[in-house]
């Protein structure tokens, strides 16, 4: 009514211009004018009024209904019903819409009848933007729906140090493995887990250890804006993992200027960073000793050099005009130590190993759009580890060289079909140079250029399932072999925030290169997984249960006694994995409280390496669980963490016992806490962050070594963590 | 006979003239509705009324600009986090379009603003950085072309606010700048009827929140 009113003051001017100006017309025409007021008041009004549902007949409150092209219309109240006039006439389209729910038309005929419509609004269908396939995927970014982890998370995880490797192993498929600290994945070899940092592979993703004691990954959590954990069925873009994959996207532009550094127990770091509208970048150095740290709390092990590195980082960041991006990050760094540890070899003495590594690690990544809706990427990698390890007399060095260049083409068609296609070369370069005081020099190098190819497509084949469809090719020169890996994944949206998906997928993976290294005729190892798994998010709560299958073939397998005869290498090793998994996250039920419960069981048996039968190995635990906590309370500014983790018994073999591997070690136990202090400094944040392990102080063991001694008895030496407590104090300090 | 003729003729010709879409009319009308709006539902409603008075001239930016505005404050008002990312990407991709058609024009920058600050909401732990971040920028492009805009002052000031003290927020840092944004309103005048001229009252209990602790 108001609407009317409005126009119709605004009209007269134009109405008295068309009529002649008579006295009499004039009366005639305000006749007029009060005989259309009533018309319009009665017959020429039409009321429309009705109920919105969705397709079970649901009333759907907040739509909205609308003559199209006009501005009349309602919203529909609680119970769906709306109702209004409008002072259209003839045939009108009424026009409903709701968010989340498909558009409808409904033709109706305006002509002062009062009109009843019931509308049903379908549900939108889903694009590929809003599915993500979740079987064996725990995907970390900010961007996506179905996020489970973010790069913060992993960053204030209280048994994780910091460290990627050890958020990740909060996850369920990931094994606890203390005395190494690289992730091992349902039931597989470290080997089997590859990381790539934007898409390139990442040859030494871990810091090198003497053994017995865990790596780290050699990357910063804050590197990365998306981290994608898979624990089976990946992509085709990415090969040479025969179990699991670790994709991590590097930030984009730094959005701000400044410095920092930071003061550790153990070391100190600074960084720079220089933000601009096309360029950004950032230097940083590191350095650590552990001397003093080492001296405070008391260690296990004894060192003969106490841990000591460096290091030096940059990353680069340039827009171009196309919406290209380049980015280009590096670092180089050397690391030291020395310690004393029982040559099993030789009836358990204690003699020295001296280990030396320097590492240089280069990426780039270049995005951009190549014309008609298609990008591009071109990805390189470079890296070279050099590691020096001296256990007694003897001598070990390894030299790895690595270099990855890969170009692919990815083009959305719609919304619900889009390509990915493209091309990649590795070339690996190893040498190996064994030296001991009472045999001769041997040398071994062993170099391949393996090139790849790679296509997929993502299609929603109905309203709401999506499938993934990939291929991946690969040649080795060096093994003469050629592997083709079809990839196959789906998910079904079942309802508004649940889904089932399904990954499946054949995995090759090169040998490694210590097992190369007295013959070149192997083939590649082989894994098929098979991924069933259901997930349902409501808000901030996320379950998830899933069920695989890995069956292995072309294990690489050899004589352990006569381990450089070259004759006793074969691909005849194979196996089998398969395990539920569960997780659950709440980060809602409790204001400021978020926690996840991760559980795992997993059923493995392989024959592999030196096996001489079929058994479970040593760093697949039969249940694996583990429960992260983290509390902020804004009162303090503090945020503090809990993690707790246990794992059944890993088997070990006892020479004395008639089987293989049928002994299990006790099981594992620990519970970290940590606390992150958030203080205001110069204008910006500053942080200090305090963490400690295995609170209870737990002796855990991890397994056993068996060696014989000087009067000729077996000696079982068990493997324990270098120290029963690891402490971490840090502040870090911004600038602008 | 020209009596009758013209009984038949002008209903037919008014009815003509009310067919056609009269923009600043219905402008007139739908703006003081954003006012007396009150549910996410209501806003909603407006929004799409602006949206089809807005398809029916392209060329105009008035009814596009108070379409995204009118979103922008469902998605304050809306309670389910998953909802407000697909309104606030509707009102985004309006107020996109207009800053395409008119860069220099700072209101829309303002908006674009109150937008960012929106997207916190969803996850203020994981958002607030970047998007409190891009939220300055659009307010300091405000800022650029037209310094006495009153509202990019009063966002300036909101988000020192609502940023913890920790962080260099806090109410003593935001009250000064509320005080600017205060003095602002009190000269400024909106160059058409449709130009945006809120801010006033929210303002001034701002002010008021600063001085109560």
């Amino acid at each position: 009514m108001v609407n009317t009113v409005a126009r119709n003051v605004n009209k007269p001017d134009l109405v008295m211009a068309t009529i002649a100006p008579q006295k009499k017309a004039m009366n005639y025409f305000f006749t007029v004018l009060v005989f259309m007021f009533l018309i319009s008041g009665t017959q020429c009004q039409t009321l429309i009024s009705g109920t919105i549902t969705n397709m079970k007949n649901e009333p759907l409150p907040g739509a909205n209904v609308m003559v199209k092209g006009s501005i009349d219309g309602a919203s529909s109240d609680t119970l769906g019903h709306f109702s209004f006039t409008t002072h259209r006439k003839g045939e009108a389209i009424l026009l409903t819409t709701f968010i989340g729910f498909e558009a409808d038309e409904t033709q109706v005929k305006l002509d002062g009848t009062d009109i009843y419509v019931v509308c049903r609004l379908r549900e939108q269908s889903a694009s590929l933007a809003d599915v993500v396939i979740t079987a064996g995927s725990f995907e970390a970014s900010d961007k996506k729906k179905g996020v489970t982890l973010k790069p913060l998370d992993i960053l204030t995880t209280a048994s994780a140090a910091g460290d990627i490797y050890g958020a990740l192993s909060t996850l369920p498929g990931a094994s606890v493995v203390g005395e190494d600290g690289r992730l091992f994945v349902r039931g597989g070899d470290a080997y089997e887990t590859n990381t790539y940092i934007d898409g390139m592979r990442v040859k030494k993703p871990y810091s090198s250890t003497t053994p017995d004691l865990p790596s780290r990954g050699r990357f910063s959590p804050q590197l990365f804006t998306g981290t994608t954990f898979s624990s089976g069925g990946y992509s085709a873009q990415y090969g040479e993992a025969l179990s699991s994959a670790l994709i991590l996207n590097t930030t984009g532009m730094a959005s701000e200027s400044q410095r920092g550094i930071g003061l550790m127990g153990l070391g100190i770091s600074a960084s720079k960073t220089w933000a601009g509208e096309k360029v950004s970048g950032t230097i940083g150095a590191e350095y650590y000793d552990l001397k003093l740290y080492n001296s405070l709390v008391k260690q296990r092990v004894s060192y003969d050099k106490d841990p000591v590195g460096a290091g030096i980082s940059f990353n680069l960041r340039k827009k171009n005009n196309h919406d290209g991006l380049l980015r280009v990050m590096g670092n180089a760094s050397l690391s030291r130590v020395g310690l004393w540890y029982p040559d099993y070899e030789n009836n358990g003495v204690q003699s020295p190993v001296n280990l030396d590594n320097d590492n240089l690690f280069l990426n780039s990544l270049w995005t951009t759009s190549a014309g008609d809706g298609w990008g591009l990427k071109l990805g390189q990698a470079f890296s070279y580890d050099n590691n020096r390890l001296r256990p007694g007399e003897r001598g070990i060095d390894e030299k790895d060289l690595f270099y990855q260049g890969k170009l692919s083409f990815y083009k959305e068609f719609t919304p619900k079909v889009n390509l990915l296609a493209g091309a990649d070369i590795s070339l690996s370069r190893f040498v190996q140079e064994y030296t001991d005081p009472s045999s001769s020099h041997f040398r071994v190098e062993i170099s391949d250029q393996m090139p790849a190819l790679f296509v997929e497509s993502e299609v929603m084949v109905m309203r709401r399932i999506a499938i993934r469809a990939g291929l991946r090719g690969e040649w080795s020169p060096m093994l003469g072999e050629l592997v083709v890996n079809p990839r196959f994944s789906a998910a079904w949206l079942i309802g508004e925030d649940s889904q089932i998906s399904f990954a499946s997928g054949i995995f090759n993976q090169k040998p490694q290169e210590q097992l190369l290294r007295f013959t070149r005729n192997l083939g590649f190892e082989r894994a098929e997984h098979y991924i069933l798994n259901y997930q349902i998010q409501k808000n901030d709560r996320i379950f998830r249960i899933e069920l695989y299958q890995k069956n292995y073939s072309n294990l690489v397998c050899y004589n352990g006694l006569d381990f450089t005869n070259a004759t006793t290498y074969n691909n005849r090793g194979n196996g089998y994995a398969r395990g539920l998994e569960i997780f659950w996250r709440d980060q809602q039920t409790v204001k400021a409280l978020d926690y996840w419960v991760s559980y795992s069981f997993i059923d493995t048996r392989r024959l592999y390496r030196d096996f001489p039968v079929k058994a479970r190995p040593s760093f697949a635990p039969e249940h694996n669980f583990s429960l992260v906590a983290k509390w902020w309370v804004a009162k303090l500014n503090t945020q503090f963490g809990g993690t707790l983790s246990m794992a059944s018994g890993r088997p070990y073999n006892d020479p004395s016992s008639t089987g293989f591997m049928d002994k299990l070690a006790p099981s594992y136990f620990d519970i970290s806490l940590n606390a992150s202090y958030l203080f205001p400094l110069f204008g910006r944040t500053s942080v200090l962050y305090l963490s400690v392990s295995n609170i209870t102080g737990r002796q855990n063991i991890f397994g056993y070594h068996f060696y014989q001694s000087a009067q000729g008895t077996i000696i079982s030496d068990p493997v324990k963590p270098e120290a029963d407590r690891f402490y971490f104090i840090g502040v870090f300090f911004n600038f602008s | 006979m020209k009596n009758l003729a013209l009984t038949f003729f002008i209903p037919l010709l008014l009815s003509f003239t009310l067919s056609a879409q009269d923009y600043d009319a219905d402008l007139q009308v739908l703006l003081p509705r954003i006012g007396t709006a009150k549910t996410g539902a209501d806003y909603a409603l407006v929004a799409s009324q602006l949206n089809s008075l807005a398809q029916s001239e392209p060329g105009r930016w008035e009814a596009p600009f108070w379409s995204a505005h009118c979103l922008v404050l469902q998605a304050f008002s809306e309670k389910e986090a998953d909802k407000i990312d697909p309104i606030l990407d509707q009102a985004e991709s309006l107020l996109e379009k207009l800053i395409q058609q008119h860069p220099d024009e700072a209101e829309f920058y303002v908006l674009m603003a109150m937008l960012n600050q929106a997207r916190i909401s969803v996850n203020p732990m994981t958002r607030g950085m970047k998007y409190s971040g891009l939220a300055d920028k659009n307010i300091e492009k405000a800022m650029n072309l037209d310094p006495d805009n009153p509202r990019a002052w009063y966002l300036k000031a909101s988000n020192v606010l609502y940023t913890p003290a920790m962080f260099g927020g806090g109410k003593e840092k935001a009250r000064p700048i509320f005080e600017t944004a205060a003095e602002k309103f009190g000269t400024y005048k909106p160059r058409s009827p449709y130009h945006p001229d809120w801010g006033r009252e929210q303002n001034d209990a701002k002010i008021k929140a600063c001085e109560s602790n």
